[in-house]
């Protein structure tokens, strides 16, 4: 008989030698890999939970995507991971704007999406409006994520958006920005749909915009 | 020079270094003063590179005067371009891309986030501090630029490389605030560090450091104790050398943005704390540099010694908020938004900095300044209108 409920506690508690061992056993025992990733999943909610109580905070976030990392990278090693899995999730873009070569919130945005179960496409730094647009479209992204530390950034985020604009795909694609130089006068002037200083809020927002009536 | 040569308005009955005290001491000043931190706007506005803000004096200071003339005039000069990046790494110990170097010339420069040092460092550092108290700032400063920089070897050519470089930049800014000095300003301070825990945060990358505070917290604790002596003693030497008696402690990485309060109280503080209590004692005053969100953390900053120290603050955090809970504790200086500069309007900017000058400016103990630095497209006329702020609603006697 499996204890999911205690893998799950384990990850909220962040507990990371305990919650690998225990995913180690549960595979070891035959139970499905995606079982497995549920279950994580799930200690991954609760550590969200907590984050929104303000129990956690950034740390627990990084603490317990570090911990998913670990299992899903064990996983991987025995040739046990669910690549099926990832056919149906939902795709989110992110990318710094051009000019931009920070990458450290954009890292921690994407690994918080990536435990929530979305399929992230990371392009890196400095992603010019073009590539954005391009990739949306090849990845049949619904979501496009774009994080910026700088001003200097602010216009090169308007195009990106207008140039969704321009290649009729706005409707279909939903743009949410995050990052220290970001505000609702930003999210106005860029015509983005939202924006957060809270990393979380990122999964929040992927949730609601790829939701299906 | 007369007293009247000194003040920057007719009205001002006090100089600018008069100024500066008046508010640090938490005592009212004839008006609430206003502070630049302005490199990369006065070189966009100056018309000149933003590689040459960093590696033309010459020009950085044409274009901050240009600035100054026409957007001015303010109080305190805010230096911030180390005159070379390699000196870069004792203020931040990060790796980083220059315009100029890595990145086209009109690029500001940019932090990366890597691991520069290796867990084995905190043992290294604790060891180092306990042979060479006064000096182990300085070992592991050098340390860091040699794991960043090529040209600076380890070993005793890394000094050798470094120092003549150092000297320079001591003379670039003494120059530049003997200039500014005669225009009447003050000069804010005359070095910038990163605090005791935020430099590991910094240089250990955040991710590594997260896990460090989990697994290490006691290797974390000694090493950023011990280090306390080394770096009263860099504080203590360019202070005099500049003959400006503070310092500025920047705090990036201890906001609850990135941990929780409880480990700021636990980890980060305790270093924290000392330092600035240290550094008192040899008559130099702090001014913390503390970006990201604070609110959870204000109440901790009220352990500070009162009347004493300067905390800036660049948005995140309330500042109305921390006006009333540490405002009779710190003088408060902040936080202009960098999106209401570059994309306000002038009556948002001027609306803004009165509600600052009211609320947070009430009974002293404020410094009017944008959210840390002035972005490089901030527009002029905002900029003019936070400067001219305190002309128009900041004396105390109106």
């Amino acid at each position: 008989m499996e204890n999911y409920e205690e893998l799950a506690r384990a990850i909220s508690d962040l507990e990371e030698e305990r919650a690998i061992g225990l995913a180690e056993k549960m595979l070891s025992r035959g139970v499905e890999p995606l079982r497995v990733i549920e279950v994580c999943r799930e200690g991954l909610k609760l550590v969200g939970e907590r984050y929104e109580r303000r129990e956690y905070f950034l740390s627990g976030l990084i603490l317990s995507g570090e911990i998913f990392k670990e299992i899903v990278a064990m996983m991987e090693e025995r040739r046990l991971f669910p690549h099926a899995m990832e056919e149906g999730q939902r795709r989110v873009i992110l990318g710094a704007p051009l000019g931009d070569v920070h990458d450290i919130g954009k890292g921690i945005v994407s690994m918080l999406l990536r435990c929530s179960g979305f399929k992230v496409i990371d392009l890196g730094v400095s992603v010019s409006p073009s590539e954005f647009v391009e990739e949306a479209v090849r990845h049949r992204a619904e979501v496009v994520g774009i994080t910026t530390l700088i001003t200097m950034a602010y216009e090169s985020i308007r195009e990106t958006v207008s140039g969704f604009e321009r290649a009729g795909l706005r409707d279909r694609v939903r743009i949410m920005l995050g990052g220290g130089a970001i505000s609702q006068r930003v999210c106005d002037y860029a015509g983005a749909d939202a924006w957060s200083h809270d990393a979380m809020d990122a999964v929040r927002f992927a949730r609601m915009f790829t939701r299906k009536e | 020079m007369t007293r009247e040569d000194r003040t920057l308005d007719k009205r001002d009955t006090m100089t600018a270094e008069e100024r500066l005290r008046a508010v640090i001491n938490l005592q009212v000043p004839d008006r609430v003063p206003a502070s630049s931190l302005n490199n990369y706007f006065a070189g966009s506005y100056g018309g000149i590179t933003m590689r040459q803000v960093w590696d033309d004096p010459q020009a950085f200071r044409a274009a901050l005067f240009k600035c100054w003339e026409d957007l001015g005039p303010w109080d305190f000069h805010y230096p911030v371009n180390v005159r070379y990046p390699e000196l870069y790494s004792f203020v931040m110990p990060m790796k980083a891309r220059w315009p100029g170097m890595n990145l086209p010339d009109d690029c500001i420069h940019q932090l990366l986030e890597e691991e520069v040092l290796a867990p084995e460092d905190y043992g290294w550092v604790t060891s180092i501090s306990r042979q060479t108290p006064n000096w182990s700032y300085i070992r592991l400063s050098k340390r860091v630029a040699s794991r960043i920089w090529q040209q600076v070897e380890e070993g005793w050519r890394g000094y050798v490389y470094l120092l003549p470089r150092f000297l320079h930049h001591l003379a670039t800014w003494a120059k530049e605030f003997e200039m500014w000095k005669r225009k009447g300003l003050a000069i804010l301070y005359s070095l910038i560090i990163e605090a005791p825990f935020d430099y590991f945060s910094l240089a250990r990358g955040l991710v590594p450091f997260i896990k460090d505070v989990r697994s290490r917290s006691e290797e974390i604790v000694t090493a950023t104790d011990a280090l306390i002596d080394g770096y009263v003693r860099i504080c203590r030497l360019v202070a005099g050398l500049l003959r400006v008696p503070r310092i500025e402690i920047a705090v990036h990485r201890s906001a609850s943005d990135f941990i929780s309060p409880q480990t700021f109280r636990e980890l980060s503080f305790p270093s924290l704390k000392k330092l600035v209590e240290k550094l008192l004692l040899h008559n130099i005053t702090p001014i913390l540099h503390c970006d990201g969100n604070w609110d959870l953390n204000l109440e901790t900053l009220r352990e500070l010694p009162a009347g004493s120290a300067m905390v800036q603050f660049d948005g995140p955090t309330d500042i109305f908020l921390a006006k009333r809970v540490i405002g009779d504790r710190v003088c408060i200086m902040g936080d202009v938004p960098n999106h209401l500069l570059c994309l306000g309007s002038e009556n948002e900017v001027d609306e803004y900095c009165h509600r600052l000058i009211e609320e947070v400016g009430r009974d002293g103990g404020y410094v009017m300044g944008a959210g840390c630095e002035i972005p490089p497209n901030a527009k002029p006329e905002n900029v003019r209108t936070m400067f001219q702020s305190v002309f128009k609603y900041g004396y105390y006697n109106k």
